[in-house]
């Protein structure tokens, strides 16, 4: 491993609209080395690798390539320059070949412009032998491949474009434990190769165990590049989430009720593995773990968006079977997707369209006749009681800011007066202020009864507003704690498979 | 399909052009229709006669009340292209009831709205339940609708039809036409069910975002069954109106309804990307290509060539979708 | 092979289930083939001649070619239903420049290609330039080139086409009829320029993830836009071989050629979704629809009904495909 700085950025800065997503970033990678990245959602990490892989231009700061300064443009050029960026939706043709996906963009020709078979197989079949990938063959059809060996084949097309860079974004959030061990193989392998590698991840475990060095980013800041060797798990939580959050003792003091809502050996698939729980009226239930823990897959599935395999649930004491959406918001629930612009709102529509739209019902009378006054009314009272800022409730939903959109999500289905409402990241994308507003509205409904569950990847949240947290990793419920007997901390290390002492 | 690859889109930075295009889609139907009639008008002197406008506000009842049932299509982010071959199709078998088989007027009409609801529904059965894409669904369903009606008709013409039907087709109340009374109460009702009832409020959810939708607890599936359900209702009405004017029934009849119908709802504001549209609109989409058809005639254009018009307005009407599209949903 | 089957592995009734059912919906094409084969020898005596299986093929050689060209178009996620009006078009305009301009047969070829090829162009350089829907693009080319052959042609075949026009379509080479040479060698070509080359290679690519395609540097805009070309270039072959078949242009020729050559090209394993099909796969459709319609007419069921067979038959193909894509997607 030579000591030679193959990449730098300096002072990279970054703003998007309500929020500064890198200030004055320093990063250094070296050749042949393999590089972690950490921080917590929000913290700059996808700005910052956006920033290489050519996907976003920085506003401030220089980047050197071999201690040239350089500009990447977009993805095609971060290509040329040996930048390759591996995503979690993978860049690949699912409908083609292995070989194919490999060489796609330099498939070799005998004759100009047919493919020469024999050579892309026997390319292909090199590289997948480097990559101790034995058992796929080149002709294999790219969609039949798990996502793991998916992976792997990206991996394959960058080692076969002869990339330097490597920026591998959360790779392993959906291997199995031997895909992750053989991921690490060839990591390892591209290291001595000379190949450098910027490993971005939530789970610490895997970053102690294949990086070099880590660099921890916080709210935008680079706070430290430490060698992975001299820091602890525990230090390195610290590092990511900064002073200890304590609950606010100006927080709502809440008394959770009999059980509303009980489920039992609820399994969907490899992503929910026999998960029960109970939640209680007026009680914040968290859960949170990392990406690919199972969290909204099991939200989904007991909101009847999803068909659950086996699983009971009751509510209220009564068993319920929920198939759809509609027959969910019938028995009280709620659900506040994870993304609201694709599930949540209607965005070309005006907001009072939106607030009223999972509650139709109410608004009509005995032949569906909707009563627009009721449906203004309902919305402007939203709209103040939210404090949703809009000049007026026909602005299209389009035009508002993030946290006023979310607020929309959470007006419709404050109009359906839930038992049971599920929150499933909330506060994505929300500026500061809004968030808070957020954090009050939610304890306001616990606390007049509702129950909640909050599903989140920010711990200081789940510190914040929880009574109780599931932490739930690989589908399954790893640990349940009680309020007074967590910490962020202590949360963080159960989600990222660090011991809780 | 990345917008930013289409040329259209940068033209859109200018000023001018921004500006242009806010006007331009709020009052540009209206502005067409007016500016087509100042056009012909100059063009043709038998234009602006009594007899002429309300000729051409009759020519178009038949597209007009389908095209009711297609901006419900449409919105949910549909298309049904076998209209026409309903409208013939039933038609054919309420004809052949009452001329063949001496069936009183009202089995006529039982005949005629079941087969046009059936077939709309299993248009719509294919589209929500089974998935399948509406464009070949109905494109199906024409071909075989239109094979039927063959079948059925054996080619034949066939005249004399009960004395109801001479009413709803040849009477009038007052000046007006009663098939334009009824196109009239169509739209009527057309736009109450879309801006007033809970199911027009669930056909554009559905049509703006299906996920959304879904999630909100609106069944989807149910939505789109019923928009095709009613289109292919009144494609039968509109037979059963038609069939009346004519007093007769021609095997061809209805051939080509589905662009003009289809055109007509996107020049009047319905986006075939779904979410959009408003009876309105369609009203005046319906009487602009009415308007196009007189001036065509009016101008002694051959039949073949009206043909070729058709098709470039189609072309003209989906490319102003488009545009209109990705002018609005990025920018701003 | 799979491994993501392995998940359901709770009770191996269901594995073996799905299992079956993805062997029926991949080699399904061939199974049918073989089916019909035997099932129509055992119901129609006249059926194992050599002049009726060399029939089946010279009466779907055209047909046939066009479902070749249909299958690019789909792969990338589109669609062309102006088939029918492209070579009712470039025939006509080709065989009046012959007959009545008495050019040789080589220019007439010329105008084919030409023409066709640029109405390909047309729907392409709308769908991907212009950001249009590929249905209603070529819907509106449809009715355009259909009018444009009325209006030209004033409703009338053109005859008198030079011999060696005529034996394209009727002549033989040896014991084999042209036709079947002709198609052959498209499907040949057809084959290396989907499974062997670069460009087929890209033209999946947009058909599997468009957007990878374009990070990787693929002018995916001009990479469609070819693929409607080449659909064009393949239907001006198809336009050759039927009108030196009927010796003439007629203005309904192709008619209805657009259902059958996209059930032929689904059946034979192109998904509506995009990013899959082959040659040899419609190739194998192609025989399917022809000893469909062969069966049809050695049974002697009327012209009457085969409209509403076209259409029945197409609607199953694109159920089948619906089923083929819903089973992958289960399979996550």
């Amino acid at each position: 491993m030579t000591e030679t700085t193959l990449l730098e950025l300096i002072g990279i800065s970054r703003q998007f609209p309500g929020v500064l997503a890198l200030d004055h970033v320093d990063f250094e990678l070296a050749a042949g080395e393999i590089h972690g990245l950490v921080g917590e959602n929000g913290a700059g990490k996808s700005t910052l690798m956006n920033i290489i892989g050519g996907v976003v231009l920085p506003d401030n700061g220089t980047i050197r390539l071999h201690g040239q300064p350089v500009e990447i443009a977009n993805p095609a050029h971060a290509h040329t320059l040996g930048i390759g960026f591996i995503h979690q939706e993978l860049s690949l043709f699912p409908n083609m070949d292995v070989a194919s996906n490999i060489f796609f963009s330099d498939l070799p020709q005998r004759v100009p412009g047919l493919v020469d078979i024999k050579q892309i197989k026997q390319k292909t079949r090199a590289i997948l032998d480097r990559m101790g990938l034995t058992e796929v063959q080149p002709t294999q059809k790219l969609g039949s491949l798990s996502p793991g060996r998916k992976q792997l084949v990206e991996i394959a097309r960058c080692i076969a474009q002869h990339n330097e860079i490597l920026v591998l974004d959360e790779p392993t959030s959906s291997l199995s434990d031997r895909e992750t061990q053989t991921l690490f193989n060839i990591v390892r392998e591209l290291k001595n190769q000379g190949v450098s590698i910027i490993f971005v991840s939530h789970r610490l475990d895997e970053v102690f165990e294949v990086c070099d060095r880590v660099t921890v980013l916080r709210d935008g800041k680079k706070i430290d590049t430490v060698a992975t060797k001299q820091v602890t798990h525990q230090e390195l939580v610290r590092m990511i989430l900064g002073h200890e959050i304590a609950a606010s003792s100006a927080d709502v003091v809440r008394k959770p009720g009999e059980v509303v809502l009980r489920v039992e050996s609820l399994s969907r698939g490899r992503l929910v593995k026999n998960v029960s729980f109970d939640l209680h009226r007026g009680e914040i239930l968290g859960i949170t773990g990392l990406l690919g823990s199972g969290r909204t897959e099991l939200a989904r599935a007991i909101f009847g968006l999803d068909r659950m395999n086996s699983g009971k649930v009751w509510i209220d004491g009564n068993r319920v079977y929920i198939h759809s959406p509609e027959n969910a918001i019938s028995h009280g629930l709620g659900f506040i997707t994870e993304n609201r612009r694709e599930e949540g709102l209607l965005i070309e529509k005006p907001i009072v369209d939106n607030i009223v739209l999972a509650n139709l019902r109410s608004f009509s009378n005995l032949f569906g006749w909707v009563s627009s006054q009721k449906e203004r009314q309902a919305a402007e009272q939203q709209k103040a009681n939210l404090r949703i800022v809009t000049p007026s409730i026909d602005r299209l939903v389009k035009y508002l800011s993030g946290g006023n959109q979310q607020k929309v999500v959470l007006a419709k289905w404050l109009q359906t007066t839930p038992r049971i409402l599920i929150l499933d990241e909330p506060t994505r994308g929300i500026d500061v202020g809004a968030k808070e507003e957020v954090y009050h509205l939610i304890q306001q409904i616990a606390a007049q009864g509702t129950g909640v569950i909050y599903i989140t990847s920010e711990i200081p949240e789940v510190v914040r507003l929880c009574d109780r947290v599931l932490v739930m990793r690989d589908g399954a419920i790893s640990t349940s704690m009680d309020r007074g007997n967590f910490t962020g901390h202590e949360i963080l290390m159960a989600a990222t498979g660090g011991n809780v002492s | 399909m990345k917008t930013d690859d289409i040329g259209i889109v940068k033209l859109r930075n200018a000023a001018w052009v921004q500006q242009l295009t806010q006007l331009t889609l709020r009052y540009g139907t209206y502005l067409l229709l007016l500016l087509l009639c100042a056009v012909v008008a100059l063009l043709s002197q038998s234009f602006f006669t009594v007899s002429n406008l309300t000729n051409v506000v009759l020519q178009t009842v038949d597209i007009g009340i389908i095209a009711v049932g297609m901006t419900f299509v449409i919105i949910v982010c549909g298309i049904d292209v076998s209209v026409g071959a309903i409208l013939a199709l039933s038609s054919a078998f309420g004809v052949r009831a009452m001329i063949m088989n001496g069936q009183p007027w009202y089995v006529g009409v039982l005949i005629m709205l079941a087969i046009s609801t059936f077939v709309g529904f299993i248009n719509g059965f294919s589209v929500s339940w089974l998935g399948m894409p509406a464009f070949l669904v109905t494109l199906a369903t024409q071909a075989v609708a239109r094979g039927l009606v063959t079948i059925g008709s054996g080619g034949r013409i066939w005249n004399g039809l009960p004395v109801f039907y001479n009413i709803v087709g040849m009477g009038s109340v007052g000046p007006i036409p009663n098939p334009i009374i009824i196109m009239i109460v169509v739209f009527i009702l057309g736009h109450l069910l879309l801006s007033k009832t809970s199911f027009g409020r669930k056909v554009y959810a559905v049509g703006s975002n299906p996920k959304t939708a879904r999630v909100s607890g609106i069944n989807v599936k149910r939505v789109v069954l019923l928009s095709f359900v009613l289109c292919g209702f009144l494609s039968g009405l509109s037979g059963l109106v038609l069939t009346s004017r004519m007093d007769a029934f021609t095997p061809s009849v209805g051939t080509g309804y589905e662009f003009s119908a289809i055109a007509a709802c996107v020049i009047g504001g319905a986006s075939l990307f779904g979410g959009e549209g408003n009876m309105g609109g369609t009203l005046v989409g319906v009487l602009i290509m009415g308007v196009i058809n007189n001036a065509l005639n009016l101008l002694g254009v051959s039949a073949f060539y009206q043909d070729v018009a058709r098709g470039l307005v189609i072309f003209l009407a989906v490319l102003l979708d488009t545009i209109r599209k990705h002018y609005t949903k990025i920018g701003d | 092979m799979t491994n993501a089957v392995v998940n359901s592995d709770k009770k191996s009734l269901n594995w073996v289930a799905l299992k079956v059912a993805h062997f029926c919906l991949q080699y399904g094409a061939l199974i049918l083939v073989v089916l019909l084969v035997l099932g129509i020898a055992l119901v129609s005596p006249d059926f194992l001649t050599p002049g009726n299986l060399i029939n089946v093929l010279v009466q779907n050689a055209a047909i046939g070619i066009v479902a070749l060209g249909m299958t690019f178009v789909i792969i990338v996620q589109g669609i062309d239903i102006s088939v029918g009006g492209n070579i009712a078009l470039a025939s006509l305009l080709a065989s009046i420049a012959m007959s009545s301009f008495h050019l040789p047969w080589y220019v007439g070829i010329l105008i084919f290609l030409i023409m066709s090829t640029l109405v390909g162009w047309i729907n392409g350089f709308s769908v991907s330039k212009l950001g249009m829907t590929p249905f209603l693009v070529t819907l509106a080319t449809l009715t355009v080139t259909r009018g444009l052959v009325l209006a030209i042609g004033n409703g009338q075949s053109v005859y008198g086409l030079p011999p060696e026009i005529k034996f394209l379509g009727s002549g033989r080479l040896g014991p084999v009829p042209v036709p079947i040479v002709i198609m052959l060698l498209a499907f040949l070509v057809g084959h290396i320029l989907l499974s062997r080359s670069v460009f087929g290679r890209q033209v999946l690519a947009i058909g599997g993830n468009a957007d990878a395609a374009r990070m990787q540097g693929l002018n995916v805009n001009r990479t469609r836009t070819l693929a409607y070309v080449v659909c064009g270039a393949f239907v001006s072959l198809a336009a050759i071989v039927l009108a030196g078949r009927y010796n003439a242009a007629m203005p309904d020729m192709a008619e209805g050629f657009e259902f059958s050559a996209i059930a032929m090209a689904v059946i034979g394993g192109t998904s509506m979704a995009g990013g899959e099909g082959s040659a040899m796969g419609t190739f194998v459709g192609v025989l399917v629809i022809g000893l469909i319609n062969n069966a049809l007419n050695l049974l002697g069921v009327s012209v009457f009904y085969q409209g509403v067979a076209r259409g029945a038959v197409i609607f199953f193909a694109i159920l089948l495909d619906t089923l083929r894509r819903h089973l992958a997607e289960s399979e996550k």
